[in-house]
């Protein structure tokens, strides 16, 4: 009893997150119209409290459920990320989801679900909840791509996720098989003991396929090609939430993957992480050249973005875990900024705005909208003072210090070569005419999120020296040690 | 020798069944012997002493997957003689084939003497049935996992609910306060009709 009791205390934000969100799909179920503002801000004000829990300090590392539950400085600090950007990704979509039918409480219920999948993800420690979770958080994800059901597009982007996220799953769990096969373990801490070499290459197999498996859920190459449809085909309140939060679970959880169990393995999954790496980087930033639907290419530098973040994992060197932490924490904030302007012309807008084009001459009218979006597209391509440049030069500075200069010089040409369709953003909404500009403003929360995002890109310097940030991210990326 | 007749029974029924599937004319009858193929995998895995993966065989697939597959056959209006006539997957067929029958020639001559798939493998089934086993270890062990696969199937539900309930605003629905509270008076409405204007 005592056990169990210790146990529910680790799980509890879990448990809480579960039992809010059972809750408020009873809520919403029986009062039906009444309710959606109700379990908006319900769902918002508990993923806000349950994000400032993560941040209190814990021990260093604690199993619940007979050690198939991990607590520990980088699963609190992932949670802390993903509770805080689902929470805002339920607010960018109130609005939007009050036009589109108040009587779909769901939507944010499927959040709170496919969030505490993510939870759970971060901190498995073994191959069976690694597998639960995942698919506990692609399920509802799947049904959100499908959620504006009216549209063919997106329609055809739930049916293509679900398809392709199905197969993943199946190749996931072979690889997990493999693997449990061979070691005859399925904890993530015991298997690095149980590699022996007459094991090693039925082990390599099962890697290759576990990888698959998660590589699919960051969405890098070769396991990309659901990203673009998927994207364009959402509403985009809900592409926002694919691009920030789902990748940040499925990079912790690969980082767990290679380091904890695989950790003496470097030389086989290296490879396999630099081919990764290498040809998101290449993809991304070739293809989305000829994009011209806003989302679609949002999708593709998405694609380009996890290949850098997974660069500084090709080093196999435990403390370039931060600058992956640091990637991530920056791209996810760029991200959320852009869909909060975005969000906000869509909202404010009765044309359709879906491809750049439609940003023509956004800044004759609305010069707050375009500088913020500039400023992001700046980030993104990683021009100096902004905090984009930073996340792309910790992982470079990672990738020389382990001498892989060869790599890192090709990572720089093509983020130039992905700067190109960054900067097209700026000159369409600067410098193209436009025959009906209109004066769009911000609604409350999005203009709030927005200055948010816009501070913490332009002064990422003086954001990091006085929050403690990088002692926390710090701290997450020695959990592993 | 019995259990052997029996493992040469069921296997050439499923390969009967299974070329079936693919030769019938009719996709009904191709479910139909899908479904028969099932019941001699289940068979087979009861020899192999799997009774539980025998039952969700049967369960899972013959219960589930076979008859959504038969609904979606009789459901869609599929035009047959069309589809027969189509034959462009032969070739990758047959090479996919012949690569499968190539593995299973390289399995059968040069079989591994010594097997070490699953090492640290606990034989001590203290004389249980592996069902017993499995639902000793779901809801004690491994409870943690059974909780997640139950929220799981929440969220499938929900989804599925989300994605296929559509209200109608223009669809009279049955409204049994109003049928019962209906009375003579309200509703019927006497008329004297005069019978010369019928003329």
């Amino acid at each position: 009893m005592v056990d169990l009791y210790k146990s529910l205390t680790i799980i509890a934000p879990e448990l809480i997150l579960a039992l809010v969100a059972m809750t408020l799909l009873m809520i919403g179920s029986f009062y039906q119209k009444k309710s959606i503002n109700l379990i908006i801000t319900l769902s918002f004000i508990t993923l806000i409290i349950l994000s400032i829990n993560e941040l209190m300090p814990y021990e260093n590392q604690t199993f619940a459920f007979n050690a198939f539950f991990i607590e520990d400085k980088l699963s609190s600090f992932a949670k802390f990320v993903i509770f805080f950007t689902s929470s805002l990704s339920i607010i960018m979509s109130a609005n939007w989801l009050r036009n589109y039918d108040k009587s779909a409480f769901e939507f944010p219920v499927l959040i709170l679900f496919s969030t505490l999948g993510m939870a759970l993800m971060v901190s498995a420690n073994d191959l069976v909840s690694l597998y639960l979770a995942i698919e506990l958080q692609s399920l509802p994800l799947y049904v959100l791509a499908t959620f504006n059901r009216n549209d063919s597009f997106s329609s055809e982007s739930g049916v293509k996720y679900f398809i392709l996220g199905a197969l993943s799953s199946g190749l996931l769990l072979y690889g997990s098989s493999l693997i449990y096969g061979f070691t005859g373990s399925i904890f993530l801490n015991e298997i690095s003991q149980l590699i022996v070499p007459s094991n090693q290459l039925g082990i390599t197999f099962g890697l290759a396929f576990l990888l698959a498996g998660i590589i699919f859920k960051i969405s890098a190459v070769p396991f990309h090609m659901w990203a673009p449809d998927v994207y364009q085909g959402a509403a985009t309140p809900v592409t926002s939430f694919f691009a920030s939060v789902p990748k940040m679970a499925a990079m912790i959880i690969l980082i767990r993957i290679l380091y904890v169990p695989f950790d003496n393995f470097i030389t086989s999954w290296s490879q396999i992480i630099i081919f990764v790496s290498f040809s998101s980087i290449l993809l991304g930033s070739v293809v989305a050249i000829w994009q011209s639907n806003i989302k679609r290419l949002i999708a593709y530098s998405s694609i380009a973005h996890m290949g850098f973040a997974t660069l500084a994992l090709s080093t196999g060197n435990k403390s370039d875990i931060e600058s992956i932490l640091i990637y991530m924490i920056i791209y996810i904030v760029a991200n959320i900024g852009f869909f909060s302007c975005l969000i906000n012309i869509q909202n404010r807008t009765e044309k359709n705005i879906d491809n750049i084009s439609d940003l023509a001459g956004l800044s004759v009218n609305n010069p707050s909208l375009a500088i913020s979006i500039a400023l992001y597209m700046f980030s993104f391509a990683g021009i100096p003072p902004l905090a984009g440049f930073f996340a792309k030069y910790y992982v470079f500075m990672s990738l020389v210090n382990e001498g892989l200069i060869l790599l890192a010089t090709f990572a720089l040409i093509a983020s130039v070569i992905g700067a190109f369709y960054y900067i097209r953003f700026v000159k369409v909404m600067f410098f193209d005419d436009v025959a009906d500009a209109k004066k769009i403003t911000f609604s409350r929360s999005l203009g709030l999120i927005n200055t948010l995002c816009f501070i913490f890109i332009f002064a990422f310097i003086f954001v990091q020296s006085i929050t403690p940030l990088a002692s926390i991210i710090n701290d997450a990326s020695q959990a592993l040690n | 020798m019995f259990a052997s007749i029996l493992f040469f029974l069921f296997s050439f029924l499923i390969l009967g069944s299974a070329l079936l599937v693919i030769t019938s004319k009719n996709p009904v009858n191709s479910v139909i012997f899908l479904i028969f193929s099932f019941f001699n995998a289940a068979g087979i895995f009861l020899i192999a002493g799997a009774e539980f993966l025998a039952l969700i065989m049967l369960i899972v697939y013959v219960g589930a997957v076979a008859v959504l597959f038969l609904f979606v056959v009789m459901m869609l209006d599929l035009n047959f003689e069309e589809l027969n006539k189509k034959t462009k997957f032969i070739r990758t067929g047959i090479v996919t084939a012949s690569i499968l029958i190539i593995e299973m020639l390289v399995l059968f001559f040069y079989y591994p003497e010594e097997q070490s798939f699953i090492i640290n493998q606990d034989n001590n089934t203290n004389g249980l049935t592996n069902t017993e086993i499995i639902g000793s270890k779901i809801y004690t062990e491994h409870f943690y996992h059974f909780q997640i696969a139950g929220l799981i199937l929440l969220v499938a539900m929900i989804g599925a609910i989300v994605l296929t309930l559509r209200h109608r605003d223009n669809v009279r629905r049955q409204d049994i306060p109003l049928q019962v509270s209906r009375d003579q008076e309200k509703n019927i409405e006497l008329k004297d009709i005069t019978f010369e204007e019928s003329e």
